[in-house]
């Protein structure tokens, strides 16, 4: 199974929303589309479920178009909408029925999500009687009550607290092992970051990058060293070379010109009896790669 | 079409479970109750006899006419308006008279003035309501006739002659079409219903999908369902739900009138009488009805679709609004002014946005031939079709869209 997206593009006037988007997905887990508000994450993926008409470029499942008639999909908006006056199970079982399930296995399966996400007394509440993150959960019940296989979650986490934030993150994983394939957007990298295998970093309706997220950041190399000790760094540091990043509570983080400089470093204080408590070679966060990717288009439009 | 019949049987089951609706369903069968026992309620208070209630209510009028210029006019008067006592008045007691007047709408006073040799007819009564309970035409007939008589007397015109010019030709009325009071009626009451049902269950499709809109459910929806088959789905589902309502409402006031308000009962002199509903004119009815509320069932939820916040939806539907109550009230006054405008009920009857309030009235008063109701039904159904067609296509656009609020206009024009 993959999921194929070739040279979207969207424009809403003057504005070009989505700027010829092309990636694959040729295996199960979870894919980024990472960007800033307002960078076409929303318009890609109405656009892939067919909601929206692209200007040009097309979106494949196993080959064929996504339609309305292809129902083993889901779809988790990024603006939370449930019925708030309605009871919770009464509409789950109504989004199930038009997702092409029968009344008695859409009950049996929204009975199940709600037991999962641990929510069953609320089965027969009123939605707006819910916390915000309760609301969420009955959300993404709507969107899996008919096991799709592939799932689509624009921004998931936005507006959570840890503990649902945390809750959410169980939910995802145990997706994951049921091999379902998930596109999650997401302006907030650390959360991608930990699900993400291949990810699209979009930019004003643009890919600054896309691909393999550990093959990106090993073509960055490692950057940072951070480093923690009773004793004062700082001259050794200065000795090799190396420039402060920033210095933290718990220690320095150096920039690392490159790999080496590590090995000097270290060479450096052990023959100078110190012995750090932390020694961490650090690749570069995904919001690292962005900011930068970001400058890089700044200064090619100038 | 599974998907249709699903938003539909959602739709009516969660709509017939609002408080709205639920209230509003009580409250207006509790009226039809409390009007059906009216006739009752009112003999258990006075303890007479309900069918009392027909013959009306008594007047006084005092007769002036202190120049005696139609002696014995006060007996004409009896004679022909049996349900008023005309007892003889005097002019020193105006005031008190109009005091009287005051306190009771049911008295009047007639003044006969000598004006230059001539009588002149003064009525006083508390307001152009309250007179002797007929028109001034008949007191000013009663008595002109009367005063001719006395001149002619006095000229010495012999009593035979003066019976003779006294004589009314008898005229009878056989009408061409079959408008009776009964069925003048019920096609009066049935505009209003079908106006006000189109009205409320119209706003009722515009406020779903508005609020399905605002609260972002239409993002989920839009996925599993087209817009096509949501709208299809939920205009049924209210026109279904308004249908029963109204059904029921109308079935309960038959069952109310049937067992509550007295067989012989009249209302102005009118018997309370359901005959003019024969089963195919019910059923024509029931289908105008339908093809009305589908008309501007789409009209109102293309309008719930293209706004973002429900406070918006008021002005949103405004246009509908105006056109259903002009083509109400270009209904209803082509009706009230009778068949003397056929080409007006020519038109109400083959305009679409009129012929669901004429129609009713044109097939209880016999006014619709076959022809008309196939014309009529016709281009309703077209324009429905047309209608719908331009609306999926206004409202696919215009369901997704947010922010700024899109006019009609752009939202035809979008690219889906």
């Amino acid at each position: 199974m993959s999921l194929v997206v070739n040279g979207l593009c969207k424009t809403f006037g003057e504005k070009v929303a989505v700027d010829n988007i092309s990636f694959e997905m040729r295996s199960p887990g979870v894919f980024g589309l990472i960007g800033t508000n307002g960078a076409g994450k929303t318009t890609i993926i109405r656009m892939i479920l067919g909601i929206m008409r692209p200007d040009a470029g097309e979106a494949l499942w196993q080959g064929k178009p996504i339609s309305r008639k292809l129902l083993n999909f889901g779809y988790l908006p990024e603006e939370r909408g449930i019925y708030t006056k309605n009871r919770v199970l009464e509409q789950l079982v109504y989004f199930g029925k038009l997702r092409g399930m029968t009344t008695a296995a859409a009950k049996a399966s929204a009975e199940e999500l709600l037991e999962r996400f641990e929510i069953t007394e609320y089965a027969n509440v009123t939605a707006d009687k819910l916390s915000k993150g309760n609301q969420q959960k009955v959300q993404l019940a709507a969107t899996l009550i008919h096991d799709p296989e592939l799932i689509f979650l624009d921004e998931p986490f936005s507006g959570l607290d840890p503990i649902n934030a945390e809750s959410l993150r169980k939910i995802i994983n145990k997706l994951v092992e049921k091999k379902k394939y998930i596109i999650m957007s997401s302006h907030q990298m650390s959360t991608v970051e930990e699900y993400c295998e291949d990810l699209v970093l979009l930019h004003r309706g643009k890919a600054l990058l896309s691909g393999n997220l550990r093959k990106i950041k090993a073509g960055y190399g490692a950057t940072k060293l951070a480093v923690s000790a009773d004793e004062n760094v700082l001259p050794f540091a200065e000795q090799v070379g190396m420039k402060i990043k920033e210095v933290r509570a718990d220690g320095v983080e150096f920039l690392l010109p490159e790999t080496d400089t590590a090995k000097k470093f270290l060479a450096l204080l052990a023959e100078n009896s110190i012995l750090p408590t932390k020694f961490e070679i650090l690749e570069p966060t995904l919001n690292e790669i962005f900011i930068d990717k970001v400058k890089d288009e700044a200064e090619a439009e100038k | 079409m599974r998907n249709i019949f699903t938003v539909f049987a959602y739709t009516f089951k969660i709509a017939a479970k609002k408080r709205a609706f639920i209230i509003t369903t009580a409250v207006i069968i509790s009226l039809v109750l409390i009007l059906c026992s009216v006739p009752r309620l009112l003999n258990a208070f006075t303890g007479g006899d309900v069918d009392s209630l027909t013959e009306g209510v008594f007047y006084t009028c005092y007769y002036i006419d202190e120049d005696g210029m139609i002696p014995g006019g006060e007996i004409a008067l009896y004679n022909e308006m049996t349900n008023t006592f005309f007892p003889v008045g005097e002019m020193s007691k105006l005031d008190e008279y109009r005091a009287e007047i005051n306190d009771d709408s049911t008295v009047s006073v007639i003044i006969v003035e000598n004006v230059g040799g001539a009588p002149q007819i003064r009525v006083i009564a508390r307001d152009f309501m309250s007179n002797m309970s007929t028109s001034t035409g008949v007191v000013t007939e009663i008595l002109s006739r009367e005063y001719v008589k006395k001149t002619l007397a006095e000229n010495g015109v012999s009593g035979e002659l003066i019976d003779f010019s006294q004589t009314k030709l008898p005229i009878g009325v056989e009408p061409e079409r079959n408008i009776a009071l009964a069925g003048y009626t019920m096609g009066i009451v049935m505009i209003t219903l079908v106006f006000f049902a189109v009205y409320y269950y119209g706003y009722g499709v515009a406020s779903s999908i508005a609020g399905e809109k605002s609260s972002r459910v239409m993002e989920t929806l839009i996925v599993s369902a087209s817009p096509r088959n949501i709208l299809i789905g939920k205009c049924l589902g209210m026109g279904a739900l308004g249908l029963c309502q109204f059904g029921g409402i109308l079935l309960f006031a038959v069952v109310c009138i049937k067992l509550l308000i007295p067989a012989d009962f009249a209302f102005m002199g009118e018997s309370l009488s359901f005959d003019v509903f024969t089963p195919s004119i019910a059923v024509l009815t029931v289908l105008f009805f339908v093809f009305g509320y589908a008309l501007y069932a789409v009209l109102n939820a293309v309008c719930g679709a293209t706004v973002n916040k429900i406070e918006d939806l008021n002005t949103a539907i405004m246009p509908v609004m105006w056109t259903s109550m002009l083509a109400f009230y270009f209904s209803y006054f082509t009706a009230i002014m009778g068949s003397n405008y056929e080409y007006l009920f020519k038109i109400a009857m083959y305009v679409p946005i009129t012929a669901p309030f004429i129609m009713p009235f044109a097939l209880l008063n016999g006014m619709a031939t076959p022809v008309d109701i196939i014309i009529s039904a016709t281009i309703l159904l077209v324009s429905i079709a047309v209608v719908t067609a331009l609306s999926v296509r206004v409202y696919t656009a215009s369901v997704m869209h947010y922010g700024k609020r899109m006019k009609l206009r752009d939202a035809y024009k979008a690219k889906m």
